[in-house]
C-alpha cells in the first residue's frame, strides 16, 4: 500500500495573500534558496539616451550575485516562474498596468541537444554534449541552448485583468535571450553579440513602439557590501570626499541578469499628474512535485496559483529596514498592504544601530538617531514621495519607486549621483536611475538628512528647508555619510539598456 | 519650493491614514473594554488534499491559504482515501 503512495510531494507551500521587499541582494531568508526569481535592483527613469525624450525605461534585475565563470550552466532564468514589472499610475498602491514575462528553454539540435559521434569507425556513438556552446557563439553559432521569453500586458488587476501579447513589430510574440559571457574565446565581440537581442516592441494600445532586452549585465548596483553587514566594519563617513575608492565596492567583479524594458510614456500614465509608481516581483506557482526521473524537459511539475516570492521597488528597503521576521512576508507582499510595515518605517532601526556602532568613534557625546517620531520625513522619501516633485495625485502610503515622467531627464554628463538632494529633480527618489548613488542617499536621509537644509534648486548650496523635521531632530543629519564605495552616470552607458555589458568568465591569454 | 514645504503636513496626513489603517485591533481606547479577536481552532487537512487543491487552482487565481491549517503529513498512507469515501 505505501508502495501506491509513494508520491514525492515537495510543495512549494508559499504563503501568499495576506502577508508581505529592497536594492537587495538576497536580502530575505527565502529567496537565498531561490536565486532565479531574486530581484536585486529596479529602476524607472525617463530615458536619457538621445532622441528617447518621450519614453521611460524599467530595469529590473534578477539572479544575484553573478560569476562571470560561473560554468557550465552560467545563470538562465527560470522557466517555472512569472517575472512581472508593475505600474500604478492613479495612486492607489495597485497595479494598472503589468509586463510579465515567462521564459522558455530549448537545447541545440532541435531541442536534442548537440551531439558528438564517439567511438572507433564503423561503431561510433551519438553522444550529448555537456556544455551550452562547442564553439564560437557569434561567428559560429555554435550554441547548444536557447533561451526565449514572451511578454504580456495586462490591463487592470495582474491576474485578472485584460491580457495581450507584445510583438517584436514584425508579428513574432517570442523574443531570444542572448547566452552569457561565457568567455573571450566563446565570444569573439560579446556587446556586438548582445546588441542583436535589443528587440522592437509593438505594445497593443500604444501609438507607438518600445524596446525590449533581457539578458546578462555588469551588475550596476555599487556598495561595500561585506564589511557594511559586518557591523558596519568602517567609519562610514567622507568629510571631504577622498574616501571614496572603486576598491570598496564588493559588486565590482559580479554580473546580473536585466530585463530592460522601454515604453512610450504616453503609454503608462492616467489623467492624474504624470507620475507613476513602478516596482517588480517575481511568482512561483504554489505547488511542486519533483521528478524522481528528472530530464532537461521536465525536472519538475508546477500547478495552482502563481504565489508572489520576491518583490522590490525602493532600493534597500527590505536589506536594512524591514526586521528579519518579516522579510520574507514583506517579499510576498503588495503595496496596497504596506500599513502592516508602518512602524519599519516610522520608527526604523538602523539609525539607532549606527548610533550604538558609531557614537564614540564619532566623538558624539548623545544619540546620534534622529529623535522626531514618526519618522515623517522617511515616510515621504518611501512612502508616499515628495509633493510637486514625485508625489501622485492620490496619496496612498506604500513602497514602490515613484517617477514623475513630467521631469525631463537630465544627460549622463550633467547627472547627479545625489539625485533630487542635490538639485537633479531627474534623479532618486525621484524615479532610480543606474548611476544614482542610493547607497550614500539612503545613510544620509535616515540619519535625518531631511531635516536639514537641501540644495533641491540645484545652486550648489544647501539652503532648502523641506520642513519635514528639524535640524535639532538629527543632530549628525548633515554629515557625509557614506559607504566609500563612488557611483555615478560614467558607470554605466547613456543608451538602452544603459546596464555595461557583462563581465566575461574568462580572457584570452 | 513653497510646495516641498508642504510636504510635512501632507506627510503627516498620509501617515495617520496609514497608521489607522493598520491599527484595527486596538480597542476604542475605552479601558473598559477590550475587543479580542476570537480564537479559530486550526483546521486539519490532510498533505495530500491540500496538494490536490493547490493544483486545482488556476494560474491565475488566489493562492491557497496555509497559515493557519495544521497540515496532516500523510504522505505514508494510502493518500487518496478522501477522494472516495463519497463513493
Amino acid at each position: 500500500m505505501k508502495a501506491r503512495t509513494s508520491l514525492l510531494f515537495s510543495a512549494i507551500l508559499t504563503v501568499s495573500a495576506t502577508q508581505v521587499q529592497a536594492s537587495s541582494h538576497r536580502e530575505a531568508p527565502n529567496l537565498t534558496r531561490l536565486p532565479a526569481v531574486d530581484s536585486t535592483d529596479f529602476y524607472a527613469f525617463r530615458s536619457y539616451e538621445s532622441g528617447r525624450e518621450g519614453y521611460v525605461t524599467l530595469i529590473a534585475n534578477y539572479i544575484p550575485l553573478q560569476d562571470a565563470y560561473g560554468g557550465p550552466n552560467y545563470f538562465a532564468m527560470d522557466p517555472n516562474a512569472l517575472y512581472e514589472i508593475h505600474i500604478d499610475n492613479d495612486g492607489d498602491a495597485v497595479e494598472d498596468i503589468t509586463f510579465q514575462f515567462r521564459f522558455q528553454q530549448m537545447l541545440g539540435a532541435m531541442g536534442a541537444g548537440v551531439t558528438l559521434p564517439i567511438g572507433a569507425d564503423g561503431a561510433k556513438k551519438n553522444v550529448s554534449i555537456p556544455l551550452k556552446n562547442f564553439g564560437n557563439v557569434d561567428t559560429d553559432g555554435a550554441v547548444n541552448f536557447y533561451e526565449t521569453y514572451t511578454i504580456t500586458k495586462v490591463d487592470g488587476d495582474r491576474r485578472t485583468g485584460t491580457k495581450v501579447a507584445v510583438s517584436d513589430g514584425v508579428g513574432e510574440a517570442s523574443f531570444s535571450k542572448p547566452l552569457d559571457n561565457i568567455g573571450e574565446k566563446s565570444f569573439t565581440d560579446y556587446e556586438a553579440y548582445a546588441s542583436t537581442f535589443v528587440h522592437g516592441l509593438t505594445i497593443p494600445g500604444c501609438a507607438t513602439g518600445g524596446k525590449v532586452f533581457v539578458g546578462q549585465r555588469k551588475d550596476a548596483f555599487v556598495v561595500n557590501l561585506g564589511k557594511t553587514f559586518d557591523l558596519v566594519n568602517y567609519v562610514p563617513l567622507d568629510a571631504d570626499g577622498s574616501a571614496q575608492d572603486d576598491a570598496n565596492d564588493d559588486l565590482a567583479d559580479k554580473n546580473v541578469t536585466t530585463i530592460a524594458l522601454e515604453v512610450p510614456i504616453s503609454c503608462v500614465v492616467d489623467e492624474g499628474n504624470n507620475v507613476i509608481g513602478a516596482w517588480t516581483s517575481a511568482s512561483q506557482q504554489q505547488a511542486r512535485i519533483l521528478n524522481p526521473d528528472a530530464t532537461f524537459a521536465k525536472t519538475e511539475v508546477n500547478g495552482g496559483a502563481w504565489t508572489q516570492v520576491s518583490r522590490l521597488g525602493m532600493p534597500l528597503v527590505n536589506e536594512v529596514v524591514i526586521g528579519l521576521a518579516d522579510k520574507d512576508h514583506f517579499s510576498a507582499s503588495e503595496p496596497k498592504d504596506d500599513g502592516q510595515f508602518a512602524d519599519y518605517v516610522t520608527h526604523p532601526t538602523l539609525p539607532a544601530l549606527l548610533d550604538i556602532l558609531f557614537r564614540d568613534a564619532l566623538g558624539a557625546t548623545a544619540n546620534i538617531a534622529p529623535s522626531n517620531f514618526p519618522r515623517t520625513d522617511l515616510v515621504t522619501a518611501f512612502l508616499t514621495g515628495f509633493p510637486g516633485v514625485n508625489q501622485q495625485t492620490t496619496v496612498t502610503a506604500s513602497e514602490m519607486v515613484r517617477l514623475n515622467t513630467g521631469i525631463a531627464a537630465t544627460a549622463a554628463a550633467d547627472q547627479s549621483a545625489f539625485g533630487v538632494v542635490a538639485g537633479d529633480l531627474a534623479g532618486f527618489p525621484n524615479g532610480r536611475r543606474p548611476g544614482d548613488d542610493v547607497v550614500d542617499i539612503a545613510l544620509r536621509v535616515v540619519m535625518g538628512a531631511l531635516c536639514h537644509p537641501v540644495d533641491l534648486d540645484g545652486d550648489g548650496t544647501a539652503t532648502d528647508d523641506l520642513g519635514l523635521c528639524e535640524p535639532s531632530d538629527a543632530p549628525v543629519g548633515d554629515q557625509p555619510f557614506s559607504d566609500l564605495a563612488p557611483l555615478d552616470a560614467s558607470y554605466v552607458d547613456n543608451a538602452f539598456p544603459y546596464l555595461k555589458a557583462p563581465l566575461a568568465g574568462s580572457v584570452n591569454p | 519650493m513653497n510646495m516641498l514645504r508642504t510636504s510635512s503636513m501632507l506627510a503627516v496626513i498620509a501617515l495617520s491614514v496609514l497608521m489607522s489603517a493598520c491599527s484595527d485591533r486596538g480597542g476604542n481606547g475605552n479601558n473598559a473594554t477590550v475587543d479580542l479577536e476570537p480564537i479559530e481552532p486550526e483546521t486539519s487537512v490532510l498533505l495530500t488534499k491540500l496538494v490536490d487543491d493547490m493544483f486545482q487552482q488556476s494560474a491565475d487565481s488566489d493562492a491557497v491559504e496555509i497559515q493557519s491549517l495544521a497540515i496532516v503529513d500523510n504522505a505514508d498512507e494510502f493518500s487518496f482515501d478522501y477522494l472516495i469515501q463519497g463513493e
